[in-house]
């Protein structure tokens, strides 16, 4: 797994991700992911464009990170998802706590509202 | 548990050391070995080569030093007899010389010697030389301990993993003929993961049918695992309904929330099928959709309510949805692990091929599982499989 810190905001953070999301790839990126989505308390915009899989403990990350926002008013948005892992995130019901934007825009949007 | 690890700092400081002096020359032994027992070695001696090796075979050595030319049997060929020996392979090998075969002395190196001292040896350069290579040989030794101990250690993991998924597999509900077929396979993984599933008759009406899977592998989720599924197969959260599956959901997300269960939470598929009016109502949280295939059909109804993973967040809301189960249907449940295999071509096989995988199964004959395991497997080109594989199948 890869993470890439695009944008760090005063008001939201940018950030992208790519690989899957299994075990050990969520063992890679999670203190660091914590640290740039939960830690800045800001809302977090999270390129997963290059994301190819997620398993239980992905799912187990973006959760994670957006109830500790949530605390904060603040949200966990997911930009671009792949078909596949879109379908994994309906079929969770991780959606309804966690907002799937598909452009850059109106995850902004979202972000700074 | 005892720590492999918090044992691995203590390694132990070079002490003196037992030593084997092989030389045929008697004053050289006697000289070196005067100088040696001064530094509180306890010093043995041999002149012949073979015997020496029988000693040193025989004996708990921490060094020898070794004349390159003796007689018999050369510093060469002892040594290519000692680093063939899995007992002595590692014991320090310091060679005397009167240095007048430079060449033997670099071949005697190259196939494994320590170093190499000229004689008259140099007390303070003797003196080193042992301690070094004692060192060397006290860290090697204490290396082989704490391998040994992590292997004990690991073979005593291996078999308490194999007790859990003993138990885990004792909990499972026995195949079903009456009045429909009902079974299953279940592969837990090399490490044990979360999933447990079970099937029951909750009246003579009722009959509940239920997958779950912990996120994460090992015993922390599979413990979540069994307990939940104890809830479920005893009917046990209380003022539940168990023929209401959004209930049975409602409730063991309030239950098991992930906060006290060590950061887990884990999704859940729980149907109650109604012989009566043949209508199966189910919900899921965070589940795979179950598949049913009515008879002749060769495209599956996706059977999910999309709710959230259970235990993720408390005020999760739970919804179930109805639909009819025609004589002759196919119901499939099963866990991600099912499907969510690596292919040899690096992408990850979808829950859409393997719904027309079964889709496939000739209608007029008993489900294979082992056939669909068997194509699970090959698809993943390995025998261990990446995740638990779960799957029921029940024919109406």
């Amino acid at each position: 797994m890869e993470l890439t810190v695009i944008t760090e905001h005063a008001t939201y953070t940018h950030i992208a991700i790519s690989g899957k999301l299994d075990i050990a790839g969520v063992a890679e990126i999670e203190n660091h992911f914590i640290e740039v989505t939960a830690g800045r308390k800001v809302s977090a915009i999270i390129d997963v464009s290059g994301v190819t899989f997620t398993g239980s403990m992905g799912l187990r990350l973006f959760l994670r990170a957006s109830k500790s926002l949530s605390q904060e008013k603040k949200k966990l948005i997911l930009l671009d998802p792949q078909p596949m892992v879109n379908e994994v995130l309906v079929d969770s019901g991780i959606k309804g706590v966690v907002a799937v934007e598909k452009s850059l825009e109106a995850a902004l949007a979202l972000a700074q509202a | 548990m005892e720590s492999v690890l918090e044992k691995a700092v203590e390694v132990p400081a070079s002490a003196p050391g037992r030593i084997l002096l092989v030389d045929h020359d008697r004053p050289v032994r006697e000289g070196l070995a005067a100088k040696l027992e001064c530094e509180g070695h306890l010093i043995e001696f041999e002149e012949d080569g073979f015997k020496a090796l029988d000693l040193l075979a025989a004996g708990n050595f921490d060094l020898v030093l070794w004349e390159v030319e003796l007689p018999g049997l050369s510093g060469l060929d002892m040594l290519k007899r000692l680093r063939r020996d899995a007992r002595l392979k590692h014991l320090p090998v310091l060679l005397i010389s009167e240095g007048r075969d430079l060449d033997m002395v670099i071949r005697c190196i190259e196939a494994g010697a320590d170093d190499y001292l000229s004689k008259p040896c140099n007390p303070a350069l003797l003196k080193a030389r042992i301690r070094t290579s004692m060192e060397r040989k006290s860290l090697h030794d204490h290396e082989r301990q704490l391998l040994s101990r992590f292997r004990t250690q690991q073979a005593r993991i291996n078999s308490e993993l194999a007790d859990a998924k003993t138990y885990l597999m004792s909990l499972l509900p026995p195949p079903l003929q009456e009045p429909f077929v009902a079974d299953w396979r279940f592969i837990p993984s090399s490490e044990l993961g979360g999933d447990c599933f079970g099937y029951h008759w909750i009246d003579e009406d009722h009959f509940a049918l239920y997958l779950l899977d912990v996120c994460g592998h090992g015993v922390g989720s599979a413990l979540l695992s069994v307990t939940v599924l104890n809830v479920l197969r005893s009917n046990a959260l209380n003022g539940v309904d168990f023929r209401q599956p959004a209930e049975v959901l409602s409730a063991a997300n309030r239950a098991f929330p992930m906060e006290r269960q060590n950061n887990r939470y884990f999704t859940l598929w729980y149907g109650v099928y109604q012989r009566s009016t043949r209508k199966l109502t189910y919900s899921s949280g965070g589940h795979p959709p179950a598949l049913l295939f009515p008879p002749g059909a060769n495209e599956a109804k996706k059977l999910s309510t999309h709710g959230m993973m259970v235990g993720g967040l408390s005020f999760s809301q739970y919804t179930a949805e109805s639909c009819e189960v025609p004589a002759g249907s196919r119901l499939f449940l099963f866990c991600d692990g099912a499907y969510e295999i690596t292919l040899p071509e690096g992408r990850t096989y979808t829950i859409d091929e393997l719904a027309g995988q079964l889709g496939k199964l000739p209608s007029n004959a008993p489900v294979d599982l082992d056939a669909i395991l068997a194509q699970i497997r090959l698809l993943s080109g390995s025998s261990e499989l990446e995740d638990d594989f779960s799957l029921i199948t029940i024919q109406f």
